[in-house]
Protein backbone atom coordinates (compact mmCIF):
# COMPACT_ATOMS: atom_id res chain seq x y z
CA UNK A 1 0.00 0.00 0.00
CA UNK A 2 1.41 3.43 -0.65
CA UNK A 3 2.13 5.66 2.37
CA UNK A 4 0.35 9.16 2.10
CA UNK A 5 2.94 10.92 4.70
CA UNK A 6 0.50 13.17 6.31
CA UNK A 7 3.44 14.23 8.69
CA UNK A 8 5.58 15.68 6.43
CA UNK A 9 2.81 18.33 5.41
CA UNK A 10 2.94 20.97 7.34
CA UNK A 11 -0.67 22.34 8.52
CA UNK A 12 -1.96 23.87 5.85
CA UNK A 13 -1.06 21.56 3.32
CA UNK A 14 -2.39 18.73 5.38
CA UNK A 15 -5.75 20.22 5.77
CA UNK A 16 -5.23 20.93 1.79
CA UNK A 17 -4.78 17.05 1.78
CA UNK A 18 -7.57 16.65 3.55
CA UNK A 19 -9.66 18.32 2.29
CA UNK A 20 -8.91 16.74 -1.63
CA UNK A 21 -9.56 13.35 -0.03
CA UNK A 22 -12.48 14.32 1.87
CA UNK A 23 -14.03 15.04 -1.86
CA UNK A 24 -12.36 12.23 -3.35
CA UNK A 25 -14.27 9.96 -0.91
CA UNK A 26 -17.08 12.15 -1.73
CA UNK A 27 -17.13 11.63 -5.23
CA UNK A 28 -16.22 8.20 -4.90
CA UNK A 29 -19.44 7.56 -2.36
CA UNK A 30 -21.54 8.62 -5.42
CA UNK A 31 -20.53 5.82 -6.91
CA UNK A 32 -21.46 2.80 -4.31
CA UNK A 33 -24.13 0.87 -5.45
CA UNK A 34 -25.52 1.90 -1.98
CA UNK A 35 -25.56 5.64 -2.82
CA UNK A 36 -27.20 4.63 -6.40
CA UNK A 37 -29.77 2.49 -5.24
CA UNK A 38 -30.89 4.83 -2.67
CA UNK A 39 -31.03 8.23 -5.40
CA UNK A 40 -32.41 5.65 -7.60
CA UNK A 41 -35.71 5.26 -4.55
CA UNK A 42 -35.58 9.13 -4.25
CA UNK A 43 -36.54 9.34 -7.96
CA UNK A 44 -38.98 6.19 -7.77
CA UNK A 45 -41.11 7.86 -4.91
CA UNK A 46 -40.95 11.67 -6.09
CA UNK A 47 -42.79 9.87 -9.00
CA UNK A 48 -46.26 9.08 -6.70
CA UNK A 49 -49.16 11.07 -6.86
CA UNK A 50 -48.91 14.41 -5.86
CA UNK A 51 -44.91 14.18 -4.14
CA UNK A 52 -42.96 17.45 -4.27
CA UNK A 53 -39.62 16.61 -3.74
CA UNK A 54 -37.73 13.72 -1.34
CA UNK A 55 -34.70 13.48 0.59
CA UNK A 56 -32.76 10.78 2.65
CA UNK A 57 -31.62 11.61 5.93
CA UNK A 58 -29.70 8.99 8.03
CA UNK A 59 -28.20 9.63 12.00
CA UNK A 60 -24.78 10.92 12.24
CA UNK A 61 -24.12 7.97 14.94
CA UNK A 62 -25.52 4.40 15.37
CA UNK A 63 -26.83 2.43 12.48
CA UNK A 64 -25.54 4.20 9.12
CA UNK A 65 -28.10 1.74 7.00
CA UNK A 66 -31.02 3.40 9.11
CA UNK A 67 -32.26 5.61 6.56
CA UNK A 68 -35.17 8.26 6.96
CA UNK A 69 -36.82 8.78 3.68
CA UNK A 70 -38.93 12.24 3.64
CA UNK A 71 -41.38 13.28 1.05
CA UNK A 72 -42.85 16.43 0.59
CA UNK A 73 -46.21 16.67 -0.09
CA UNK A 74 -49.74 17.98 0.34
CA UNK A 75 -52.41 15.90 0.94
CA UNK A 76 -55.43 15.20 2.89
CA UNK A 77 -55.92 12.16 5.41
CA UNK A 78 -56.92 9.73 3.20
CA UNK A 79 -54.22 10.56 0.14
CA UNK A 80 -51.92 10.21 3.01
CA UNK A 81 -52.93 6.97 4.10
CA UNK A 82 -52.03 5.54 0.21
CA UNK A 83 -49.31 7.72 -0.38
CA UNK A 84 -47.43 6.11 2.62
CA UNK A 85 -48.61 2.47 1.75
CA UNK A 86 -47.21 3.46 -1.89
CA UNK A 87 -44.35 4.62 -0.70
CA UNK A 88 -43.49 1.49 2.25
CA UNK A 89 -44.01 -0.54 -1.00
CA UNK A 90 -41.41 1.00 -2.90
CA UNK A 91 -38.77 1.64 0.14
CA UNK A 92 -38.79 -2.35 0.58
CA UNK A 93 -38.37 -3.31 -2.31
CA UNK A 94 -34.67 -0.99 -2.15
CA UNK A 95 -34.20 -1.89 1.06
CA UNK A 96 -34.28 -5.71 0.71
CA UNK A 97 -32.01 -5.47 -2.64
CA UNK A 98 -29.80 -3.54 -0.63
CA UNK A 99 -29.74 -6.14 1.79
CA UNK A 100 -28.78 -8.84 -0.21
CA UNK A 101 -26.32 -6.45 -2.49
CA UNK A 102 -24.74 -6.37 1.16
CA UNK A 103 -25.57 -9.82 2.71
CA UNK A 104 -26.93 -8.54 5.54
CA UNK A 105 -30.40 -8.19 6.45
CA UNK A 106 -29.79 -4.26 8.22
CA UNK A 107 -30.90 -1.87 6.22
CA UNK A 108 -34.01 0.01 7.91
CA UNK A 109 -36.01 2.30 5.86
CA UNK A 110 -38.50 4.47 7.35
CA UNK A 111 -41.23 6.69 5.07
CA UNK A 112 -41.99 10.00 6.67
CA UNK A 113 -44.60 12.33 4.70
CA UNK A 114 -43.72 16.13 5.34
CA UNK A 115 -45.58 19.23 5.07
CA UNK A 116 -41.86 21.01 4.96
CA UNK A 117 -37.97 20.04 5.50
CA UNK A 118 -37.57 22.13 8.98
CA UNK A 119 -36.22 21.20 12.20
CA UNK A 120 -33.44 19.15 11.08
CA UNK A 121 -31.36 18.02 13.67
CA UNK A 122 -27.68 18.26 14.54
CA UNK A 123 -27.52 14.36 14.77
CA UNK A 124 -28.72 13.81 11.69
CA UNK A 125 -27.43 14.33 8.13
CA UNK A 126 -28.96 15.05 4.99
CA UNK A 127 -27.28 11.72 2.72
CA UNK A 128 -29.73 12.90 -0.50
CA UNK A 129 -32.10 15.64 -1.71
CA UNK A 130 -32.48 17.32 -5.16
CA UNK A 131 -32.48 21.02 -3.23
CA UNK A 132 -28.62 20.02 -1.40
CA UNK A 133 -26.67 16.95 -2.97
CA UNK A 134 -24.72 15.82 -0.08
CA UNK A 135 -22.54 12.38 -0.33
CA UNK A 136 -22.95 8.95 2.15
CA UNK A 137 -19.98 9.63 4.67
CA UNK A 138 -17.00 6.89 3.98
CA UNK A 139 -17.68 5.31 7.66
CA UNK A 140 -21.20 4.36 6.59
CA UNK B 1 -59.68 -21.54 31.10
CA UNK B 2 -58.39 -20.52 27.72
CA UNK B 3 -56.44 -21.79 25.52
CA UNK B 4 -55.35 -18.62 24.07
CA UNK B 5 -51.79 -17.23 24.93
CA UNK B 6 -51.70 -14.29 27.06
CA UNK B 7 -50.54 -12.21 23.72
CA UNK B 8 -53.15 -13.77 22.20
CA UNK B 9 -55.52 -12.85 24.26
CA UNK B 10 -53.99 -9.46 24.62
CA UNK B 11 -53.68 -8.79 20.78
CA UNK B 12 -57.32 -10.06 20.05
CA UNK B 13 -58.53 -7.54 22.93
CA UNK B 14 -56.15 -4.52 21.36
CA UNK B 15 -58.02 -5.03 18.11
CA UNK B 16 -61.49 -4.52 19.73
CA UNK B 17 -59.92 -1.36 22.02
CA UNK B 18 -58.76 -0.17 18.12
CA UNK B 19 -62.46 -0.78 16.98
CA UNK B 20 -63.63 0.94 19.94
CA UNK B 21 -61.51 3.85 19.82
CA UNK B 22 -62.19 4.62 16.30
CA UNK B 23 -65.32 6.89 16.91
CA UNK B 24 -63.86 8.98 19.67
CA UNK B 25 -59.84 8.56 20.78
CA UNK B 26 -59.25 7.92 16.45
CA UNK B 27 -55.56 8.14 17.25
CA UNK B 28 -55.51 5.26 20.49
CA UNK B 29 -57.34 3.60 17.28
CA UNK B 30 -54.38 3.46 15.62
CA UNK B 31 -51.84 2.92 18.38
CA UNK B 32 -54.27 -0.48 19.30
CA UNK B 33 -53.95 -1.59 15.72
CA UNK B 34 -50.48 -1.70 15.79
CA UNK B 35 -50.33 -2.77 19.09
CA UNK B 36 -52.23 -5.80 18.44
CA UNK B 37 -49.94 -6.19 15.30
CA UNK B 38 -47.33 -6.47 18.17
CA UNK B 39 -48.32 -9.02 20.39
CA UNK B 40 -49.82 -11.11 17.19
CA UNK B 41 -46.10 -11.14 16.18
CA UNK B 42 -45.61 -12.48 19.87
CA UNK B 43 -47.54 -14.73 19.91
CA UNK B 44 -46.37 -16.53 16.58
CA UNK B 45 -42.67 -15.95 18.07
CA UNK B 46 -44.38 -18.21 21.09
CA UNK B 47 -45.49 -21.06 19.07
CA UNK B 48 -42.09 -21.18 17.01
CA UNK B 49 -39.74 -21.40 20.70
CA UNK B 50 -38.40 -17.69 19.65
CA UNK B 51 -40.36 -15.42 22.05
CA UNK B 52 -37.00 -16.23 24.72
CA UNK B 53 -34.10 -15.32 22.24
CA UNK B 54 -36.37 -12.19 21.28
CA UNK B 55 -37.18 -11.05 24.39
CA UNK B 56 -33.62 -11.63 25.43
CA UNK B 57 -32.05 -9.37 22.97
CA UNK B 58 -34.41 -6.76 23.73
CA UNK B 59 -33.52 -6.91 27.53
CA UNK B 60 -29.96 -6.57 26.24
CA UNK B 61 -30.20 -3.38 24.45
CA UNK B 62 -28.09 -0.28 26.40
CA UNK B 63 -31.19 1.82 28.54
CA UNK B 64 -30.95 4.83 26.34
CA UNK B 65 -31.85 2.46 23.17
CA UNK B 66 -34.87 0.72 24.48
CA UNK B 67 -37.35 2.34 23.25
CA UNK B 68 -36.49 2.33 19.60
CA UNK B 69 -34.28 -0.04 19.35
CA UNK B 70 -37.08 -2.59 21.01
CA UNK B 71 -39.50 -1.92 17.82
CA UNK B 72 -35.63 -2.42 15.74
CA UNK B 73 -35.45 -5.55 16.83
CA UNK B 74 -39.13 -6.84 16.56
CA UNK B 75 -39.16 -4.98 13.01
CA UNK B 76 -35.91 -7.19 12.01
CA UNK B 77 -37.77 -10.36 13.30
CA UNK B 78 -40.67 -9.57 11.73
CA UNK B 79 -38.43 -9.18 8.29
CA UNK B 80 -36.79 -12.51 9.26
CA UNK B 81 -40.70 -14.01 8.71
CA UNK B 82 -41.43 -12.85 5.74
CA UNK B 83 -38.36 -13.57 4.13
CA UNK B 84 -39.30 -17.62 5.53
CA UNK B 85 -42.39 -17.57 3.89
CA UNK B 86 -41.61 -15.53 1.53
CA UNK B 87 -44.63 -13.13 1.72
CA UNK B 88 -43.16 -10.55 -0.64
CA UNK B 89 -42.98 -7.99 1.86
CA UNK B 90 -46.48 -8.38 2.73
CA UNK B 91 -45.86 -8.77 6.18
CA UNK B 92 -43.18 -6.26 6.93
CA UNK B 93 -44.77 -3.69 5.31
CA UNK B 94 -48.01 -3.32 6.85
CA UNK B 95 -46.04 -3.72 9.96
CA UNK B 96 -44.14 -0.99 9.47
CA UNK B 97 -46.78 0.89 8.23
CA UNK B 98 -48.65 0.74 11.52
CA UNK B 99 -45.54 0.63 14.02
CA UNK B 100 -45.24 4.31 11.72
CA UNK B 101 -48.44 5.78 12.67
CA UNK B 102 -48.34 4.61 16.04
CA UNK B 103 -45.13 6.31 17.10
CA UNK B 104 -46.24 9.64 15.25
CA UNK B 105 -49.93 9.18 17.28
CA UNK B 106 -48.34 8.00 20.38
CA UNK B 107 -45.17 9.79 20.65
CA UNK B 108 -45.59 12.71 18.36
CA UNK B 109 -42.41 12.25 16.79
CA UNK B 110 -42.40 15.10 14.12
CA UNK B 111 -45.75 15.74 14.26
CA UNK B 112 -45.80 19.30 13.36
CA UNK B 113 -43.31 18.42 10.72
CA UNK B 114 -46.16 15.80 9.86
CA UNK B 115 -49.21 17.00 9.88
CA UNK B 116 -51.86 20.32 10.02
CA UNK B 117 -52.72 19.65 13.07
CA UNK B 118 -52.65 16.97 16.40
CA UNK B 119 -52.91 13.56 15.61
CA UNK B 120 -56.39 13.58 17.68
CA UNK B 121 -57.75 15.83 15.03
CA UNK B 122 -55.81 14.47 12.05
CA UNK B 123 -56.88 10.62 12.99
CA UNK B 124 -60.24 12.15 13.81
CA UNK B 125 -60.91 12.97 10.09
CA UNK B 126 -60.82 9.56 9.46
CA UNK B 127 -64.23 7.68 8.09
CA UNK B 128 -64.95 4.31 8.03
CA UNK B 129 -63.50 3.89 4.86
CA UNK B 130 -60.00 5.18 6.29
CA UNK B 131 -60.06 2.78 9.31
CA UNK B 132 -61.04 -0.16 7.06
CA UNK B 133 -57.51 0.65 4.93
CA UNK B 134 -56.01 0.24 8.28
CA UNK B 135 -58.06 -2.71 9.89
CA UNK B 136 -57.26 -4.34 6.65
CA UNK B 137 -53.48 -4.31 7.53
CA UNK B 138 -53.70 -5.60 10.35
CA UNK B 139 -55.70 -8.26 8.74
CA UNK B 140 -53.14 -8.89 6.16
CA UNK B 141 -50.72 -9.25 9.30
CA UNK B 142 -52.55 -12.20 10.56
CA UNK B 143 -52.88 -13.67 7.62
CA UNK B 144 -49.54 -13.70 6.86
CA UNK B 145 -48.20 -14.92 10.64
CA UNK B 146 -50.93 -17.49 10.30
CA UNK B 147 -49.19 -19.22 7.01
CA UNK B 148 -45.80 -18.77 8.99
CA UNK B 149 -47.17 -20.89 11.57
CA UNK B 150 -48.80 -23.39 9.24
CA UNK B 151 -44.95 -23.41 7.17
CA UNK B 152 -43.02 -24.00 10.74
CA UNK B 153 -46.29 -27.03 12.20
CA UNK B 154 -45.91 -28.50 8.65
CA UNK B 155 -41.77 -28.38 8.88
CA UNK B 156 -41.61 -29.80 12.36
CA UNK B 157 -43.91 -32.81 11.31
CA UNK B 158 -42.00 -33.82 8.65
CA UNK B 159 -39.23 -33.44 10.63
CA UNK B 160 -40.05 -35.75 12.95
CA UNK B 161 -41.65 -38.59 10.88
Amino acid sequence: MFPLHLEKFNSNNHFNVFNMLRKLFGFIDKLRPEFIAIKRLVAELETLPKVQTVRAIRNRKGNSRKVVFEILANVNPSERIDLLTNAIDLSSETEWKLDVLTRSRDWEFQIKIVKNFSGDKKSQVVILSNDRPKYLSPAS
Amino acid sequence: MTDLSIYLQQAKANEESAKIAQKDSPEWAIIMYFYAALHYVNDYALNVDQLDSLQEKIESLGEGEKIESAHSVMRKYVKEIDYTINAKKELINNYNYLFDESMLARYLVNYEKCLDCSPREHYGKYTDREFKKISDKLEKIKIKLQEALRKYESSKKSKTK
